[in-house]
């Protein structure tokens, strides 16, 4: 499969998947100001990249590392 | 003798030039393949399929021996062919009666006057062959017109020249040879004619070198530059889409040569800038008052310390006092907040697991032993951020050196994008000295080094280097070390942008680590030399801002 139809048939299901993993996974509050700022810039981070992979300029590989990185932040 | 009466036919008066070899190719499948190399200048040649070398050496020290040879002046009854051939050059005909030039069986001939004598021709046909007279003066074209003038212009060629003659300029020259292949060194007989004009050239004020704008002009003008003087030579830019004057004559008219002359500018010297080319970054630079350096992460060290990229600091201070652990912390902070990527030597913390785990305490802010220690889950998921982060380099080699982390690290900058790279300890690294190196001069080398790869990759390279002893104080307790007790020179001061000190500061009062912050190379953005306190957790290794103790507000 190419990476264009990799790309295509998940588009739908994008927003499902991700609210998916947003709910599976259990965030541990935290008070330390650096592992907060690192967790606000992951979620910029991917914010941005799932509009770049809105506008055809990023892959789903690299929409889901982007996820994983910020829900794994998340936990730690 | 002569090249050609060897058979041996070249377009050019000077460098190295391919021709066919007068004997093999005509008996060749490839009778085009041009298998003959020329060297013009030495007068030797050796063909690539037949084997056939010699030269003229012999010839030339005879020829060196012959007078000089003065060529009759040519005859300048230009057939109306050759008038409109210079005529689609924007060359009219009065400039080319002026300038003497002549029309002899398919060759335009160009007079060299030397005090008003003809001491050479140099001839070229439409399709750009030249040749130049048997055993005649080698000169600049045109060397009369240069006499006690404080500007000289000097071309590459006739044409451009001429170009520039019909331009209105009379204070014009150009080389007899042309250009020289770049990357070449020619010989100094290349230049000979050099020494025509050494007067003239010795005293003007201004040389302005219009060569073409192409390697082998910029090589041509590099080489000129270099003799003639670069505090007195300048250069033209032409417009985009021309190459010579001559282009710009045909492209765009009179008025836009005499631009670019006028507008010739300075000779750039190696290792100087002037302010106009810097001008537009240095008022950028002044429209942004919050051009500050990155803050460590710890509030109290702003003032002192901040990060910027391309710089290099040295971080010192007596061992076991935690130099390693705060240059941990710090790097763990700058991924934190910044989404830094590291690149990591740290010989001392070899094997890299124990290292990974000291930095995962760091990271997630738990202890990693103990009993209350981590969980596998939080430690995996720290490693799985840390991932993209933080690269551990030197771990295979038994004898690392600082050239091979800075060659991992180049491989690790052009993959990943490093913003800094970390080497620790110095004392780790194989150095190797040159023959008769002290290790003063070492240091600078290597320091010298450093900078510059911090500079060209634009990241912030940390090395921490021991002091050479440990100086003990009235109380016997050691005195926090400069950066002129860094063991092995002065130069880890002199040369470094940063230089910071760690120091436990214990007594029982206060237990606090004092970051010493000696020098700061570029203090409107990083901050002024001074002192921050902060606070370890041996547990999970962090450091937090120091809180001073209370105990005598509360009890007097």
């Amino acid at each position: 499969m190419s990476e264009m139809e990799n790309t295509t048939s998940t588009k739908r299901d994008l927003k499902k998947h991700y609210l998916d993993r947003l709910y599976s996974t259990k965030g541990e509050p935290t008070y330390d100001y650096h592992k907060r700022k690192m967790r606000i810039g992951l979620h910029e981070q991917f914010d941005e990249v799932w509009v770049k992979y809105n506008n055809g300029l990023a892959t789903y590989r690299e929409w889901e590392h982007s996820l994983n990185k910020w829900l794994t932040m998340e936990q730690i | 003798m002569t090249f050609e009466e060897h058979g041996i036919y070249i377009k050019s008066t000077g460098g190295q030039e391919k021709t066919k070899c007068p004997k093999c190719s005509h008996q060749r499948k490839k009778g085009s393949d041009p298998c003959l190399s020329v060297n013009i200048d030495e007068g030797i040649w050796n063909c690539h399929h037949c084997g056939w070398k010699g030269g003229l050496k012999a010839e030339l020290v005879t020829n060196t021996a012959s007078p000089l040879v003065k060529p009759d002046e040519p005859k300048t009854d230009l057939p109306e062919s050759v008038i409109s051939w210079f005529d689609e050059r924007c060359i009219s005909v009065n400039t080319l009666i002026n300038e003497g030039i002549g029309y002899k069986n398919r060759w335009i001939q160009f007079p060299f006057y030397k005090n008003g004598e003809v001491v050479n021709i140099k001839s070229r046909t439409a399709d750009k062959k030249f040749r130049q007279e048997k055993n005649a003066e080698k000169c600049f074209y045109r060397i009369d017109h240069i006499k006690g003038m404080e500007t000289i212009i000097i071309t590459e060629g006739e044409m451009d020249a001429l170009s520039l003659v019909e331009c209105g300029y009379n204070n014009v020259i150009s080389c007899p040879d042309g250009a020289i292949a770049p990357g070449t060194s020619p010989s100094d007989r290349k230049f000979s004619y050099l020494l025509s004009a050494e007067d003239e050239l010795m005293n003007a004020k201004m040389v302005i070198l219009a060569m073409d704008d192409d390697a082998p002009g910029h090589a041509m003008r590099d080489e000129l530059s270099r003799r003639i003087g670069r505090e007195k030579c300048c250069r033209v830019t032409y417009p985009e889409g021309c190459k010579d004057v001559n282009d710009v004559l045909v492209k765009h008219g009179q008025d836009r040569v005499v631009e670019i002359i006028t507008e010739a500018h300075p000779y750039p010297i190696d290792g100087v800038i002037s302010i106009k080319d810097v001008t537009e970054e240095a008022i950028d630079l002044l429209l942004k008052p919050d051009h500050k350096g990155l803050s460590t992460g710890w509030v109290c060290l702003d003032g002192h310390y901040r990060i910027s990229p391309s710089e290099v600091t040295v971080v010192t201070g007596v061992p076991n006092m935690g130099k390693s652990e705060w240059m941990d912390a710090l790097m763990i902070n700058m991924v934190q907040d910044y989404s830094w990527r590291f690149g990591i030597f740290s010989a001392e913390n070899f094997p890299v697991k124990h290292h990974l785990l000291k930095l995962v305490g760091k990271f997630s802010g738990s202890a990693f032993w103990g009993d209350d220690k981590l969980t596998e889950e939080t430690a995996r998921n720290s490693m799985a951020v840390l991932d993209d982060y933080i690269k551990f380099i030197g771990t295979q080699e038994d004898n690392i050196t600082i050239e091979s982390i800075l060659d991992q690290a180049r491989i690790l900058n052009f993959r990943y994008g490093l913003n800094g790279l970390i080497i620790d300890p110095w004392n780790t690294i194989e150095h190797k000295f040159r023959q008769g190196e002290s290790e003063t001069n070492y240091v600078s080398r290597v320091l010298a080094m450093l900078n510059t790869f911090a500079k060209v990759n634009e990241l912030h390279i940390w090395v921490i280097a021991h002091p050479r002893k440990m100086e003990m104080d009235n109380n016997r307790k050691p005195v926090v070390p400069s950066g002129y007790d860094i063991s092995g020179s002065a130069n880890w001061f002199n040369k470094t942008d940063n230089v910071i000190t760690i120091h436990r500061h214990k007594d029982d009062d206060e237990d606090y680590v004092g970051v010493h912050v000696s020098k700061i190379r570029f203090q409107y953005k990083n901050g002024i030399p001074g002192k921050g306190k902060l606070g370890y957790d041996v547990r999970n290794g962090k450091y937090y801002e120091y809180q001073e103790r209370f105990k005598e507000a509360l009890f007097g």
